[in-house]
C-alpha cells in the first residue's frame, strides 16, 4: 500500500500503522508517494477489516494505492 | 543487531585470525606452497563433496523443490555479467589462482619473513587500495566517513610499522626488501580477491531455481569455492615451474625446490594437526558459515557483502591479539589498545560511509500488454535488483532495488531499465527510512 500524507503527519500515521500487526514493513520515501506498507493477510475479508477499521480511520492519510502481490522473485 | 547471521561473519574472522599463529611455525617444518597445496585441494575436494551431498539430501529426502545438479555444472559456462562477461570457469580461474593461491602464497611468505603484525598491514593496506578503486571504478564519493576511516586505517599501519621497528631495534629479526615486496604482493592478490569474490551473477535458470528452492545458493557457492580452490593448486605447479627460471628472491627459489622435493611425503604432511586444523577450522567451516549468512540473509539496510567487507578487519585485529598471547610477539600494550581502538572505530565509520552511499528504492512499472510472463526473471538478472512482485493495479512490477552507489543506480535504471521496449512507465521511489520490519 501507497500512501500520500499531509503536511506534518508522517510520524503519527508511522505510529499508528506500526499498532496494526499485519503491516510487516513501513517505509517511509521519497517521490509521489510518502509511505510504504507492506500488509500480509490470509483472506480478502481480513484485507478490507483492516482497511475499513483500521487504515481508513487513520487522520493523515490523504491517499492510498493499494496493489495485491500476485508473486514474487527473489535471488 | 540487523541480522542473527552477522555472528557468523564475525565467527568465520575469528577463526581465520588463528591462521598465522599456526602457519608461522609450520612454515620452518614444510614448505609454503606444500601448506596451501595441500590445504586447498582437500578443501576444494571436500567443499564439492559437500555441495553434492547436500544436493542428493534435499532432492530425495526433504520436501524442497529439487535442486538440479546438471544445472549447478551448467552454470559453469555462464556467463557473469559483472565481470566482463567472462564465462564463469574463466572466473573461477582467476578468483582461484590470482585471489586465492597467490593471496595466500604472499600472505605465507610474508610471514616467514617478517612477523605476525608486520603482515597484517596487507589487510589494513587492502582497505585503502579497495577505496581508491571504488573511487576512481564506481566513482564512490570521498566522503567525511571514508576520508576517515581511511585515516584511521594509516595511522593503524604506522603504529605496526613503528613497532616492528621497535622489535628490530630491541634485537629482533630484520625485515629485509623480500618482506616488503611479498607485502605489497599480499594486498595487491587480496585486494583483487575481495573486489573479485562478489561479482558474481546468475543466469534466467538459475534466478528461477532460486525461487523455487532458496537453497539452491548453498551448492552453488561450495561449487564456486571448490573449483577456484582445485584449478587454483593445479595452476600453482606449472607456475611454480615457470617462475623457477626467472630472476626471483633466493628464499622463493629454495621453497620452490622444497615443494617439489617435499611431493613424496605428501601424505605424511597431510596427517599433521596443524594442516588438518587449517583444513576445517580455517577453511571448510569459516566458508560454510559465510555460505550460510550469504543465503540466508535478510537485512533492512546492508547486503551481505557489505557487512563481510566491513567485518573482515577483525581478522588481522584478532590475528594480532592472538600473536602477543601464543608466540610471545613483541607489541607493546599502549600500541595495542590504540590499534584496537582504530580498528574498531574505522569498523564503525564504513558502516556509516556505506549505510550513507546504499540507495535503497521501489520502482513502480508499467509495462506493455501481454509481456508480464518471463519478464521478472529477467529483469531480476540485473545486479542491485533483488525482489520483484507482480502486481494487481493500477502497475505490473513492483521492484526492489539495494545498490551501492547513485551511480550504479543511474546506471540500472537509466541504462537498463528504460531501455526494455517492454517498459512503458518507470516511477521511482527512493527509501527514507525503514521504520518498521518484522
Amino acid at each position: 500500500m501507497f500512501c500520500k500524507l499531509g503536511i506534518s503527519v508522517i510520524n503519527k500515521v508511522i505510529e499508528e500503522l506500526k499498532k496494526i500487526e499485519q503491516i510487516k514493513k513501513i517505509m517511509s520515501l521519497t517521490g509521489d508517494y510518502d509511505l510504504l506498507a507492506e500488509i500480509e493477510v490470509e483472506t480478502s475479508e481480513e484485507l478490507f477489516e483492516i482497511f475499513a477499521n483500521q487504515i481508513d480511520l487513520i487522520e493523515g492519510i490523504i491517499q492510498s494505492n493499494t496493489h495485491v502481490v500476485m508473486k514474487s522473485w527473489e535471488k | 543487531m540487523q541480522n542473527k547471521y552477522i555472528i557468523n561473519i564475525v565467527i568465520a574472522n575469528l577463526l581465520w585470525s588463528f591462521i598465522p599463529i599456526l602457519v608461522s611455525d609450520l612454515v620452518s617444518q614444510i614448505s609454503v606452497f606444500m601448506i596451501i597445496f595441500i590445504r586447498f585441494t582437500i578443501s576444494g575436494v571436500f567443499l564439492l563433496f559437500i555441495a553434492i551431498i547436500f544436493t542428493f539430501v534435499n532432492n530425495y529426502f526433504t520436501t524442497n523443490a529439487k535442486i538440479s545438479l546438471k544445472l549447478l555444472i551448467e552454470n559453469i559456462r555462464h556467463k557473469n555479467r559483472r565481470f566482463n562477461n567472462i564465462r564463469n570457469y574463466n572466473y573461477y580461474i582467476l578468483i582461484g589462482f590470482c585471489g586465492v593461491i597467490l593471496n595466500i602464497i604472499f600472505f605465507f611468505l610474508t610471514l616467514k619473513n617478517t612477523s605476525i603484525s608486520f603482515t597484517m598491514i596487507g589487510f589494513l593496506l587492502s582497505v585503502i587500495i579497495i577505496a581508491i578503486y571504488e573511487a576512481g571504478r564506481n566513482f564512490e564519493k570521498f566522503d567525511v566517513f571514508k576520508v576517515l576511516y581511511i585515516t584511521l586505517m594509516v595511522f593503524a599501519i604506522l603504529i605496526i610499522l613503528f613497532v616492528s621497528y621497535e622489535a628490530v631495534r630491541l634485537g629482533g629479526e630484520l625485515i629485509y626488501l623480500n618482506g616488503f615486496v611479498y607485502l605489497i604482493l599480499f594486498s595487491v592478490s587480496i585486494s583483487f580477491l575481495y573486489i573479485g569474490i562478489n561479482k558474481d551473477s546468475y543466469s534466467k535458470r538459475e534466478i528461477t531455481s532460486i525461487n523455487e528452492n532458496k537453497y539452491y545458493k548453498i551448492p552453488r557457492f561450495l561449487i564456486k569455492m571448490s573449483f577456484s580452490f582445485l584449478i587454483g593448486t593445479l595452476l600453482m605447479i606449472p607456475f611454480l615451474m615457470v617462475l623457477n627460471f626467472l630472476p626471483i628472491f633466493s628464499d622463493f627459489r629454495v621453497e620452490i625446490i622444497l615443494f617439489f622435493n617435499e611431493f613424496p611425503n605428501i601424505f605424511l604432511y597431510m596427517g599433521q594437526w596443524e594442516i588438518l586444523y587449517l583444513i576445517i577450522f580455517s577453511t571448510i567451516i569459516p566458508y560454510l558459515l559465510v555460505y550460510l549468512a550469504n543465503v540466508n540473509w535478510k537485512s533492512a539496510n546492508l547486503t551481505y557483502s557489505q557487512w563481510s567487507s566491513i567485518l573482515n578487519l577483525i581478522d588481522p585485529m584478532g590475528s594480532i591479539i592472538l600473536s602477543v598471547i601464543f608466540v610471545n610477539e613483541f607489541f607493546p600494550f599502549e600500541l595495542m589498545i590504540t590499534f584496537i581502538f582504530l580498528i574498531l572505530i574505522s569498523i564503525i565509520l564504513r558502516y556509516a560511509h556505506e549505510v550513507k552511499n546504499m540507495v535503497n528504492a521501489f520502482l513502480l512499472i508499467t509495462l506493455r500488454k501481454g509481456v508480464i510472463g518471463l519478464l521478472p526473471v529477467k529483469l531480476l538478472k540485473n545486479y542491485g535488483i533483488i525482489a520483484i512482485h507482480s502486481l494487481i493495479g493500477s502497475h505490473d512490477l513492483l521492484i526492489n532495488i539495494k545498490i551501492s552507489s547513485i551511480k550504479d543506480f543511474y546506471y540500472l535504471v537509466d541504462k537498463k531499465l528504460k531501455s526494455i521496449d517492454d517498459i512503458k512507465k518507470v516511477e521511482i521511489f527512493f527509501v527514507n527510512k525503514m521504520e518498521k520490519i518484522t
